[in-house]
């Protein structure tokens, strides 16, 4: 009898003290003795680099694919990186279907809507750390048009009949224009994209909230109005100057760019 | 309203330490898992709007820093059989690997079980992970964790027993 409690307090001891004892002894040889904060003061210059060197690689990498499409190479199953980059591109409006290198190992198809407005062929800016083609690419309905025209929501897109799918457009190289374009997220999220930076503002009935902004690398903020009925944020740098209006009219968007810009809720 | 910098450094300043111990039990250098660890970061610092939408970007570092470490290993294993070969007198020197004080008893035993035993009990033990998060990290099966995690335990069982009777 007492041999059999022996036994059973030795199973116990393996599943529970054993590991309550393991994990003691591992604390205290390997944990601690690292000085995060200076750690991460001393990789600053190694980060900022990197993100550099990263944004270069984007850039270069989007100006390749975009010669591969305007060549009239398919580029269907081939893998086209441009990740996180945006183009725009001469000629009429293009849908292709192109594989995205998104992260190393992990792949993902996407219907890319090209539309033009100018004659020229440049990758977009590398907005931000990771550029706004990525952040449009996962569940976002994306609307096009350049500023001055803006195609409200994507209903009635083709690109909407596509869940996942990214756009780019491109507006006329003003330095005061505001809008570029607009994707609606499924959260609710709406996101405002200007020739300085992003927007991401959020509607609830006639209130608006602002979630998030990220302006492009140089570029100054200047929020006038957070909310909740109106958000005004100018933006200014790198000879650009960009002021974004936002109100909200039963969950709907209404921006700077006038009525025609509404962007219902997809 | 965060900025994503600063949320970068929230996460840096949360996981750091935390990594670079786990990682230390792993392979048995700091400096090598330093190393590995600030890259991983580098590297999540580059893609950060991606990155920081994930339900657990500390996950994605941890194994960018594990394949890191396991790279290093396996680049200096490398040069290790060559150096073997050239000198007759090299590898003897345990010390000259950077590996952990042979002094320290977890540490010691640690180095004779296989690396994924290794990266499984620390973490494990070091990083309270659940055998879910450990495959992911570790690119293997639940059931595989498990296993490893029984063998490690079985191993390592000798430490808690020499730690109890110094304790009385």
């Amino acid at each position: 009898m007492a041999s059999g409690d022996n036994d059973r307090l030795r199973l116990d001891r393996d599943d529970e003290l054993v590991d309550e004892l393991l994990r003691q002894e591992f604390a205290r040889s390997f944990a601690g003795g690292e000085r995060s904060h200076m750690v991460l003061n001393g990789l600053g210059p190694s980060i900022r680099r990197a993100r550099r060197v990263h944004r270069a690689k984007q850039v270069v990498l989007g100006a390749a694919a975009g010669v591969a499409l305007l060549s009239g190479l398919s580029v269907v199953n081939r893998l086209a990186v441009f990740e996180e980059s945006e183009l725009t591109v001469a000629g009429e409006t293009k849908q292709e279907a192109v594989k995205v290198d998104v992260e190393e190992g992990e792949h993902r198809e996407l219907t890319v809507t090209l539309t033009t407005v100018e004659s020229t062929t440049r990758p977009s800016d590398p907005a931000g750390d990771d550029g706004q083609a990525a952040e449009r690419d996962e569940g976002m309905v994306p609307t096009t048009g350049p500023s001055s025209e803006p195609v409200s929501s994507g209903r009635d897109s083709t690109s909407t009949s596509q869940p996942s799918s990214a756009s780019t457009t491109a507006s006329a190289p003003t330095s005061t224009t505001s809008l570029v374009s607009t994707s609606i997220g499924p959260d609710g999220t709406t996101t405002l994209i200007s020739r300085c930076g992003s927007l991401v503002v959020k509607p609830t009935g006639d209130r608006v909230e602002l979630i998030e902004i990220l302006p492009d690398p140089g570029v100054g903020v200047d929020i006038k109005e957070s909310g909740p009925t109106e958000i005004e944020v100018g933006m200014e740098g790198n000879g650009r100057h960009c002021e974004l209006k936002v109100r909200a009219h039963d969950g709907r968007i209404i921006t700077n760019d006038g009525p025609e810009s509404e962007h219902e809720r997809g | 309203m965060r900025s994503p910098e600063s949320e970068f450094e929230d996460v840096f300043l949360d996981n750091y330490e935390r990594l670079v111990s786990s990682l230390t039990a792993i392979v048995g250098d700091r400096e090598l898992a330093r190393d590995c660890v600030q890259e991983a970061f580098i590297k999540a610092s580059t893609r950060w709007r991606k990155i920081s939408r994930y339900d657990d970007p500390a996950a994605w570092i941890r194994r960018v820093a594990i394949n890191r470490s396991r790279d290093h290993l396996r680049s200096s294993t490398r040069r290790q059989r060559r150096e073997v070969l050239v000198s007759p007198d090299a590898g003897i020197d345990a010390d000259s690997t950077g590996l952990v004080d042979s002094s320290i008893t977890l540490g010691a035993l640690l180095r004779t079980l296989p690396e994924r035993q290794r990266a499984a009990a620390s973490l494990y033990y070091l990083e309270d992970l659940p055998v879910a998060d450990i495959a992911v990290s570790l690119g293997i099966s639940d059931g595989a964790v498990k296993y490893h995690l029984n063998q490690a335990r079985s191993a390592l069982r000798v430490v808690v027993e020499r730690q109890e009777q110094r304790h009385g």
